[in-house]
């Protein structure tokens, strides 16, 4: 019985994890949203996916040990002042214990997407999230 | 019915005060341009009152880029005057936003301003200033434009261009064929790409023809649209090579580097300098100045390189933000590099800083070390 058990664990070990599918910031930000619309489904597709999506940290003041942060489409939005519009960022919180340093290179983000128009009263808060993320390149 | 029409009203002062709050919030830049359109939208004299007693409240550097900007839509002289104050207010940190907002309310008030700032230290103002003056319809600015074909940076020989053009001067359309070819390239990063796309937007626009070129293409494939946009300005303006500004004229790309520093302050303009395999300190980007170091000079300033490498290049130092340093430091055959923002740089780097304000005047004199410095302290460490 026990052996069976120890077989069954490691069946379940060897299970390879899901591969994820790379996200371009083209295909979230390729729409004009109006508030509240119903998103196109190309987007609402890879609501609860495993992605990885490449982009730009949004910076704030704290530079080291982040541990959320916007992720931002290109360069122009991320670091010289230009607002990003609310379908061209993803709100990334890193996985518990994880942290990450800005950089203004590129870099790659692997997490599962939420694509979720999210409000607290009039204010929308986002459209996409990630949590649990990592930080791989 | 009367009821909910007079608790809206009692309400209005507050949800205003929060969207001017949240249109400026450090921590939650998502909501800024959701509370500029909702300013914007609602308009009127107490959005003018509430920003104003904001801006009193919190200074000038508490305003964030999208609300400046934002303030452009609202038509309220006081709002007016009040953009006035921050493009005369050289530390505030947003001065070019503020000057294209005064362009789009069309401040004819602002006239002298604009024509001023075609001098200004930062381009982002010179290239914003020129905006303005076109919706102005200043044509008496036009000898004044004409002079900023032959700007440091594309940006203002652009906009200049374009603007000369709107005004029925084609004498800067040669600037923009020219950056067709531009071929800057920062270490990484193609600015040469930046300017061709701008340029060629603009080009086929005008001549409703885009050429068959590319400016995303190599320099191969996009020499057949090349030759037809050149071919195209020929037929009315033969000579138009010779027109084409010093500062303008694009240079054989593909000199190797050994080290580079970049500096980027959104309060106070960039500056670059690099050191080439020849042992040059070459200052600029889009236009380059060089200047050949001695042997002598060469070895203190690898000896100062050597300390800012001896620091932990894996590892921002100082504030996040769009006013950072960094130095490209080769190693092996590739560049690592050295973020510096706000108040973070280490002791470490500060012999180099001191060092290259020397070689800045030995080899460039005070214009260089000036424009140098202006931002160094910013960069310096905290007590």
């Amino acid at each position: 019985m026990k052996r069976l058990l120890w077989l069954l664990l490691l069946a379940g070990c060897s299970k390879p994890l899901p591969e994820a599918e790379p996200l371009a910031f083209q295909s979230l930000g390729a729409f004009e949203y109006t508030d509240k619309m119903k998103l196109p489904g190309d987007v609402t597709r890879w609501n609860g996916k495993l992605v990885k999506a490449t982009g730009f940290m949004n910076p704030t003041s704290q530079a080291r040990n982040l541990t959320t942060f916007l992720l931002v489409k290109d360069r122009s939005s991320c670091c010289f002042g230009k607002r990003p519009q609310i379908n061209h960022y993803i709100e990334v919180k890193l996985r518990q214990g994880l942290t990450a340093d800005y950089s203004n290179d590129p870099v790659t983000i692997q997490g599962v997407i939420q694509v979720d128009d999210r409000w607290d009263g009039d204010w929308q808060l986002g459209l996409y999230w990630m949590s649990g993320a990592e930080v791989i390149k | 019915m009367i009821l909910a029409l007079l608790l809206l009203l009692q309400d209005a002062p507050a949800k205003i005060a929060q969207e001017v709050e949240y249109a400026n919030a450090k921590d939650k830049p998502q909501f800024h341009l959701q509370a500029v359109r909702k300013l914007r939208d609602r308009g009127g004299p107490a959005v003018a009152e509430e920003i104003l007693r904001f801006t009193a409240k919190q200074g000038h550097n508490a305003l964030s880029i999208a609300f400046t900007e934002g303030l452009g839509s609202l038509k309220d002289d006081r709002i007016t005057g009040l953009l006035r104050e921050l493009v005369r207010d050289k530390d505030f940190f947003w001065r070019p936003t503020a000057f294209r907002a005064l362009a789009d309310l069309g401040d004819r008030g602002s006239r002298d301003d604009f024509r001023a700032a075609l001098g200004d230290r930062l381009w982002g103002c010179r290239a914003a200033a020129i905006v303005a003056l076109e919706k102005l319809d200043d044509r008496e600015s036009s000898a004044r434009i004409k002079e900023l074909l032959g700007d440091d940076v594309y940006d203002v020989r652009a906009q200049a261009a374009k603007t000369l053009h709107a005004f029925g001067d084609s004498s800067g359309l040669p600037v923009l064929v020219e950056a067709l070819r531009a071929n800057t390239v920062w270490f990484d990063i193609d600015y040469g790409q930046i300017a061709r796309e701008d340029a060629w937007t603009f080009l086929k626009k005008i001549a409703k023809d885009d050429f068959g070129y590319k400016p995303w293409e190599t320099a191969e494939e996009r020499a057949p649209g090349l030759a037809k946009a050149e071919a195209w300005i020929a037929r009315t303006m033969p000579g138009w090579r010779d027109q084409v500004p010093e500062k303008a004229r694009v240079r054989a790309g593909s000199v190797d580097y050994t080290f580079g520093f970049e500096r980027r302050s959104c309060q106070r303009g960039d500056f670059f300098f690099r050191i080439d395999r020849e042992g040059n300190l070459v200052l600029g980007y889009f236009t380059l100045e060089k200047a050949k170091l001695s042997d002598d000079e060469l070895k203190s300033f690898q000896a100062a390189l050597d300390k800012v490498k001896s620091l932990d290049r894996t590892v921002p130092y100082g504030q996040g933000g769009c006013d950072f340093e960094q130095y490209y430091v080769r190693v092996g055959g590739r560049f690592e590099k050295l973020w510096i923002g706000l108040q973070g740089r280490p002791a470490a780097a500060e012999p180099f800083v001191r060092l290259v304000v020397e070689l800045l005047r030995k080899k460039f004199g005070e214009r260089a070390v000036e424009e140098f410095r202006q931002s160094s302290d910013l960069f310096r460490m905290s007590e």
